[in-house]
């Protein structure tokens, strides 16, 4: 209770204006998905995030924050240790299990032990509360900065006369004008990117973008049919986005942008 | 076997990291000022850094921007500098991680561990 009650009087004083300066196009449409039961500190996280540019989801419950994350795929994942249904560890191992999205801990636990158990079942992170609200912002910023960085080749990708920024999820043509992608045409930009120029499979492309229950080819062709419509100079005979018949799908990208960063 | 940069100019110290990073199967390269540090990193293409901000000749943030100028390299600033606008400033440099000293090795150890994972 203590804990909580610092939380409050440390982030009051915190929310304002420096923090909403520091909003970037770094953070645009980048998705935290929150496993926090603490009603005031779901509030805290939601408040810091959105002034920042983030979506935020937030769960109460270990099982309902595993199936949002299967769900909604976020970009970075806040985990609470102590959540009513279960162990937030449990929750970490459970994740990892599929995705490698950067985990953060979030926790009253100020044990060493603890710390150590939540690295080794897969954490990034371990921020113990009460927490710093510029500071976790700031981590939360290195941790998506690493993450993507770590996981595609390239920061830029160039795809005839569209750029894309990966990092910032946006895109525009060489004459300026914006081509506005979806969260989830993104992703599937960075799972074939992340692949370089190798054939990444249906199901594979499937898992990675809607995670691992999720079983529709319909809706990934409509989607990569999209992605061609918006990137694709002549969408009917694709040059960037190729399907490989029966298999899945190839990312070429123009060789010049390799180069890129 | 990863190669880890350790900036840092307390010998003790520097002692220290060099022992758990070799005991738990890494090679170490040290270096005691900035300007060897950038040296190093340019030369020895480490796989993870870690680096002390009060350096003599000059603030590890600027060893910090200098790698972050080509590199990707995973930082973690061990540093005594506890405020919370020194952690933030390290961070926005483009840190990964900021551990203050006096430090747990154990806790260390696993955030370093969490960071050469994922450039697994």
């Amino acid at each position: 209770m203590q804990a909580r009650f610092q939380v409050a009087l440390l982030l009051k004083p915190a929310q304002p204006e420096p923090l909403r300066k520091q909003a970037s196009m770094t953070e645009a449409m980048h998705l935290v998905l929150v496993f926090e039961d603490d009603q005031a500190i779901q509030n805290i996280l939601r408040m810091l995030f959105e002034a920042n540019g983030f979506r935020v989801v937030i769960a109460e419950t270990a099982a309902r924050g595993e199936q949002d994350a299967r769900l909604h795929r976020p970009d970075i994942v806040l985990v609470d240790l102590g959540l009513p249904d279960r162990d937030g560890l449990n929750v970490i191992t459970a994740i990892r299990a599929w995705s490698p999205v950067p985990i953060i801990v979030l926790s009253a636990r100020t044990a060493e032990a603890q710390r150590l158990a939540a690295f080794d079942n897969g954490a990034d992170d371990y921020i113990m509360k009460p927490f710093s609200a510029p500071e976790l912002l700031a981590r939360v910023r290195a941790i998506v900065r690493r993450h993507v960085r770590g996981e595609l080749p390239m920061g830029v990708l160039e795809l005839g006369d569209v750029s894309i920024d990966l990092g910032r999820r946006v895109a525009h043509r060489r004459d300026g004008s914006d081509v506005r992608l979806t969260p989830l045409e993104h992703r599937i930009l960075e799972t074939l990117a992340r692949h370089g120029d190798r054939i990444v499979t249906h199901a594979a492309l499937i898992k990675e973008v809607w995670g691992p229950h999720r079983d529709d080819s319909r809706a990934l062709r409509v989607y990569i049919g999209s992605l061609r419509k918006k990137l694709e100079i002549d969408p009917s005979r694709p040059r960037h986005i190729l399907t490989e018949l029966g298999v899945g799908y190839r990312l070429v990208i123009d060789t010049e942008s390799a180069a890129g960063t | 076997m990863p190669v880890v940069l350790i900036v840092e100019d307390d010998q003790g110290i520097q002692d220290v990291l060099r022992f758990l990073a070799e005991a738990n199967g890494m090679r170490v390269v040290a270096a005691n000022t900035c300007d060897v540090a950038i040296r190093e990193a340019e030369s020895q293409r480490p796989d993870l850094a870690i680096v002390d901000l009060g350096l003599p000749d000059r603030d590890g943030i600027h060893v910090i921007r200098k790698i972050r100028a080509w590199s990707h390299l995973p930082i973690i600033v061990l540093s005594a500098r506890t405020p919370e606008s020194q952690r933030r400033a390290a961070l926005d440099a483009g840190a990964d991680d900021f551990v203050a000293k006096p430090f747990s090795a154990p806790e260390l150890l696993a955030r370093m561990q969490a960071l050469l994972r994922r450039r697994d």
